[in-house]
């Protein structure tokens, strides 16, 4: 607030006239970003959706209402049943969250009970969408959830291994340091087209010969479609089944493919060291004092971990764990470049396959439908990371 | 009442205008046209020495021609580069004069209205090509008529290629064979030889994609599909008989996949494969390779690809080009530019240095001794005048249905069942074919 | 952490680090080692461990980065992601410090509704913007010319939301100070506010270039011809071209990281920096 200063101007037009002058700079100074932002960010949005209910080969087609969709999805009944069983265990989680605290509450006892439902009827009816939609996508959905699966959590525990290690009293941490992040400044095209030969299938190349070293017979890699699981089963998992449900669900018990996985070594390469650093800081910024403490109290260095520093460090957590997701959503250009077509698809998280039914098929009306489902889903995701956010981050 | 009048009146004035308006059939409609001094763009696909061979011929169309048209040529990247750029081009508004497309792409292009019909060209009186068109392989002409467009002409065939069978000759006779493969079971006997993994040597190595697919459909006498453009026939006999070999032979190891683009082309080189299936445009690439080898230079040579028909059933690619809607000028210009290319003095020079095929009957005496002091080649250009040429469908969708052919393929070398397999792709192909239909 | 530690201890986690470290590099030295070879040597002889000779070229071929910057003319593609990437880093500097300094200095009707709504926009994903934005450019007339690689990009939700974050730390007092001496609002902004933020001016410069020069799929759209292609684009193309031609892509590679990775380690402390306070969180 500004403070009370002597004036000789007559208050009122005076504090209009500023008030107004304000008021016109900054309209003027947003202007430029406003303009740039509406037109390329937002408007889309609103545009795609248009898009999303035509028929849209290059050039416009005919208006096609939820065709599009209706394409997607295959069968609007099992959409709905499947939203239900999410709002069930949406409302699950609320009522158990709620509960937590009051103990023997009817919250709890009818939170646990809808979530049992919630669950069986969504491993129920998933199976059934899935095979009346579009196999593509599905397909697709359940990469992109390995895929991050996969990355996230593992880049998040490799930087804090990293960032710890570094932390101690070790010589040449700066040389460490640069290293480390090496592979994230450079451009991850050139990178991945040097991983494409680390994994080729060749049986000399690199990935080849690490496991020769092994003694294992050389595997396909970026070319491999089949689930890691079940090549680690020594090939015996069953992975068909008469039963549309348990056809769907062993879909899922394969695992990510070994394509899928080879990506994911390049994504561990990459970031590391990114979120090394990035931790770094927050390791920094726990105060000495309780440490100090615990050491008086005489506590075990599992225990200073897991009560003291994880804690602390739950703000750069959600932070790196926010970006690793929507990481996961907009990977492009090493997907573009490592993918190969003999993996069928099974590389291709959302952004990618929707990038080559846009592109390559050239069917934007489709695209844009799928990517209307891509937004709503990060939307979800988002919302429901800012509630647990709330929840578990501890401040200072 | 008053209505029919109206209707009827409306009608009959339209009549007249369109009568009035419909150019005279003996006069030619090209004849306003005047493409002086017009510039246009061509996109094309080839690169290093072929790309050097097209600048050339076409600098020289541009300093020869009497229209003085000046052409300039852009590398538009390989065939799926190129049409994802002409797809943008379309939706943009902003498309090259010339631009070299697959019939299928054409269909595709076709499907949004972006390409002139070059029948209007070549039948033209004035710029047509009048007498010279008995010169023309006529196979080769009437690929680029499309059924689906109701018999229009979506591109015009600067040159063929076929895909063959590329065999180590020295490899096979220190095996004890004297020739290549004939059938399918002399390929499987051959493969199996000379498959050593201790040595890292192998028989064949599989391109899966799917013109290779097409090949071994057509030497078991089999089509992919069905002539009239209803759709596409991918649960064949024939079809169910080349996964099922190629699935034998790549799991007892006597083949092997292909690890990157053109890969097998150094594997052959280096004596580590003895089959590759490739374009006889390649057959420069593979002299090039073979003289870089470990082991220096052997013999090797080309056939046809193992068939049980009784001539050998080849494909035959055919990228054309085709001309983009624009302004009469530029179109036409464009259609110079392409008869220039096909006269048989750039189509020579162009031979000579691509290894691609001429489409006219006449180049062969420009080619002099050239067919003689290169085998390889001449072997190829005499399977193109003995053989039973196919191509694969022109129809819109068509690059889709490959990807799908490609998976599928891969799908069944990787264990899947042949049959579950050929159902599912024969039912996505042709729901692409309804999807994609104009 | 607590102090002390015994030498044992220490020795293994600088072990560990090393081992680590040598994963982070070995893709570069096979990146290095296979740009020097030939092109049979890169298929028969050739080892996963960096101490093996098989490893490394026996002869280095230096003629291959000579070939690969000519096939994929980085010469022009170097020219077109320097251009494109100074107009939009100018840009983004030029739109976020206007619209930091109007966020977080001054009042309008509006505010915080209009801020709320741009920062909303960060969460959609490039994706969906991908088909729309193609459409409009397309109609737009910008395809294959430099428009559409630069005037999407030239205001950014995120730079504004990282400076506003800083200016709104500036005391207002300063600005006051000015407006009594007639000042505008402008230069306030340009004589106060900016000599003041040179740290965070520096992260979103470095941030935004580090972004539009590694961009690929938005330039991979709306690029025909060479005539503007940026560097991603070129190599991405020369990696497919090249194919089976290791031994060029990998030149090709080098080539596309050798000014990044010379840049870092003169810059070192500041890149660091700036990561690290891109990360920081009110």
């Amino acid at each position: 607030m500004p403070r009370q200063r002597v004036s000789l101007q007559p208050r009122r037009s005076g504090r209009r006239a500023r008030a107004a002058s304000e008021n016109l700079t900054g309209y003027l100074f947003i202007f430029p970003s406003v303009l740039l932002i509406s037109v390329f960010g937002i408007f889309p949005v609103f545009f795609t959706l248009y898009v999303s209910l035509h028929k849209w080969r290059i050039k416009r087609g005919r208006f096609i209402g939820l065709a599009n969709y209706r394409e997607m999805f295959g069968s609007p009944l099992y959409l709905l049943l499947v939203i239900a069983a999410l709002a069930c265990i949406a409302l699950a989680v609320y009522l158990i969250g709620r509960a937590r605290g009051k103990r023997g509450s009817l919250s709890a006892g009818s939170g646990v009970f809808l979530l049992v439902i919630g669950l069986a009827a969504l491993a129920l009816l998933l199976p059934y969408l899935a095979r009346a939609g579009d196999k593509g996508m599905f397909t697709s959905l359940r990469v992109t959830v390995w895929y991050s699966l996969g990355t996230v959590p593992v880049q998040l525990a490799l930087g804090l291994l990293l960032a710890s290690f570094l932390y101690q009293k070790i010589p040449a941490k700066q040389v460490f340091r640069v290293i480390y992040l090496l592979p994230y400044i450079v451009p991850s095209v050139a990178s991945a087209a040097v991983f494409e030969r680390l994994f080729s299938l060749k049986p000399e190349s690199f990935a080849n010969q690490v496991l020769a070293l092994f003694g294992r017979p050389p595997a396909q890699w970026l070319l491999e479609p089949k689930g890691i699981f079940f090549l680690l089963s020594g090939e015996r998992m069953a992975v068909v089944s008469e039963s549309v449900i348990a056809d769907y669900w062993l879909s899922w018990a394969q695992g990510p493919s070994l394509a899928l996985v080879s990506i994911m070594f390049f994504n561990w390469w990459v970031f590391v060291g990114y979120n090394a650093l990035i931790y770094t800081n927050g390791l920094s910024n726990i105060p000495r004092q309780l440490y100090e403490a615990a050491e008086v109290d005489g506590a075990g260095k599992l225990a200073v971990f897991f009560k003291i520093t994880l804690p602390m460090l739950s703000p750069t957590t959600y932070f790196l764990t926010l970006l690793g997701i929507i990481g996961t959503f907009k990977a492009f250009a090493h997907i573009y470049v490592l993918r190969h077509p003999a993996a069928r698809g099974e590389v291709d998280p959302m952004s990618v396959q929707i990038f080559f039914t846009f592109f390559r098929k050239s069917r934007f009306g489709y695209a844009a439908a799928l990517s209307l489902l891509l937004f709503a889903i990060v939307l979800v995701l988002t919302l429901v990371q800012r509630r647990i956010m709330k929840e578990r981050v501890h401040y200072g | 009442m008053k209505r029919q009048i109206l209707f009827i009146t409306v009608g009959l004035l339209l009549a007249a205008a369109l009568c009035w308006g419909s150019p005279n059939g003996e006069e030619s409609a090209l004849q306003e046209v005047d493409p002086t001094g017009v510039e246009i763009t061509y996109w094309h696909q080839f690169t290093r020495f072929q790309q050097e061979t097209l600048e050339a011929l076409v600098e020289e169309f541009n300093n020869t021609n009497q229209w003085n048209i000046k052409v300039t040529p852009e590398f538009g990247g390989r065939y799926d580069d190129l049409y994802n750029k002409m797809v943008t081009a379309i939706a943009a508004g902003r498309v090259p004069d010339l631009v070299a497309a697959y019939q299928n792409e054409a269909a595709a292009y076709q499907a949004s209205g972006a390409l002139a019909d070059i029948n209007d060209y070549i039948d033209d009186p004035q710029w047509g090509l009048g007498d010279e068109r008995s010169d023309y392989f006529e196979g080769f002409l009437q690929q680029d008529v499309n059924a689906q467009f109701g018999g229009a002409r979506l591109g015009f065939p600067p040159n063929r290629s076929l895909e063959l069978l590329f065999y180590n000759l020295d490899w096979l006779e220190q095996m004890g064979f004297s020739g290549p493969p004939k059938n399918w079971d002399e390929f499987y006997q051959m493969c199996r030889k000379a498959t050593n993994p201790a040595e890292n040597q192998y028989g064949y190595a599989i391109n899966t994609g799917a013109s290779n697919v097409f090949a071994q459909v057509i030497s078991r006498g089999g089509e992919v599909a069905k002539a009239d453009g209803s759709g596409y026939t991918y649960n064949t006999r024939q079809m169910r008989d080349s996964m099922a070999f190629m699935k034998r032979l790549y799991g007892e190891k006597f083949s092997r996949k292909i690890a990157e683009p053109y890969g097998e082309q150094n594997d052959f080189a280096n004596w580590k494969v003895l089959f590759t299936m490739s374009s006889t445009a390649g057959l420069p690439y593979y002299d090039g390779s073979v003289a870089k080898g470990e082991q220096g230079p052997f013999d090797w040579s080309v056939a046809a690809v193992p068939h049980t028909t009784a001539r050998p059933a080849l494909d035959i690619y055919g990228a054309s080009v085709s001309i983009p809607k624009s302004t009469p000028q530029r179109q036409l210009a464009a259609w110079l530019l392409v008869k220039y290319l096909t006269q048989p003095g750039p189509q020579a020079k162009w031979v000579e240095a691509t290894n691609y095929f001429p489409v006219r009957k006449s180049t062969a005496a420009q080619l002099g001794d050239y067919l003689s002091k290169n085998p390889n080649y001449k072997i190829a250009y005499d399977l193109l005048l003995n053989s039973d040429a196919k191509a694969e469908p022109p129809f819109a969708g068509y690059s889709e249905v490959r990807d799908a052919v490609e998976a599928a393929f891969n799908k069944i070398l990787d264990g899947a069942d042949i049959d579950a397999t050929l159902r599912d792709l024969d039912a996505e192909a042709n729901k692409i074919h309804r999807e994609a239909a104009p | 952490m607590v102090k002390e530690r015994s030498p044992w201890l220490q020795a293994v986690l600088l072990l560990l680090l090393i081992l680590g470290a040598f994963v982070s590099i070995i893709p570069f030295l096979f990146m290095v080692s296979h740009s020097l070879k030939t092109i049979a040597e890169t298929i028969t002889r050739s080892s996963a461990i960096p101490f093996d000779p098989k490893f490394w070229p026996r002869v280095p071929q230096w003629s291959n980065y000579r070939v690969a910057w000519q096939e994929a003319r980085f010469g022009l593609y170097f020219r077109n992601s320097v251009i494109i990437t100074a107009i939009t880093v100018g840009g983004i500097v030029f739109t976020s410090s206007l619209s930091a300094y109007a966020f977080a200095k001054l009042r309008f009707v509006g505010r915080d509704l209009i801020f709320t709504i741009l920062l909303s926009t960060l969460m959609i994903p490039q994706t969906v913007l991908l088909i729309p934005n193609f459409i409009i450019v397309a109609k737009l007339g910008w395809i294959d010319r430099l428009p559409a690689l630069t005037v999407p990009f030239l205001a950014s939700a995120f730079h504004i939301f990282l400076l506003r974050q800083f200016f709104s730390q500036i005391p207002n007092e300063l600005i006051e100070v000015a407006k009594i001496d007639g000042a505008t609002h402008l230069r306030s902004l340009i004589s106060i506010v900016l000599p003041l933020s040179k740290a965070p001016i520096f992260t979103v410069v470095f941030l935004s270039f580090i972004y539009t020069w590694n961009l690929l799929q938005w330039p991979l759209v709306v690029t025909q011809t060479p005539r503007w292609r940026p560097i991603t684009v070129g190599l991405s193309m020369f990696i497919t071209e090249a194919g089976p031609e290791t031994h060029l892509r990998m030149a090709g590679a080098v080539i596309a990281v050798l000014p990044v990775i010379t840049v870092y380690f003169i810059a070192q402390r500041q890149f660091t920096e700036a990561i690290t306070r891109s990360g920081l969180k009110e």
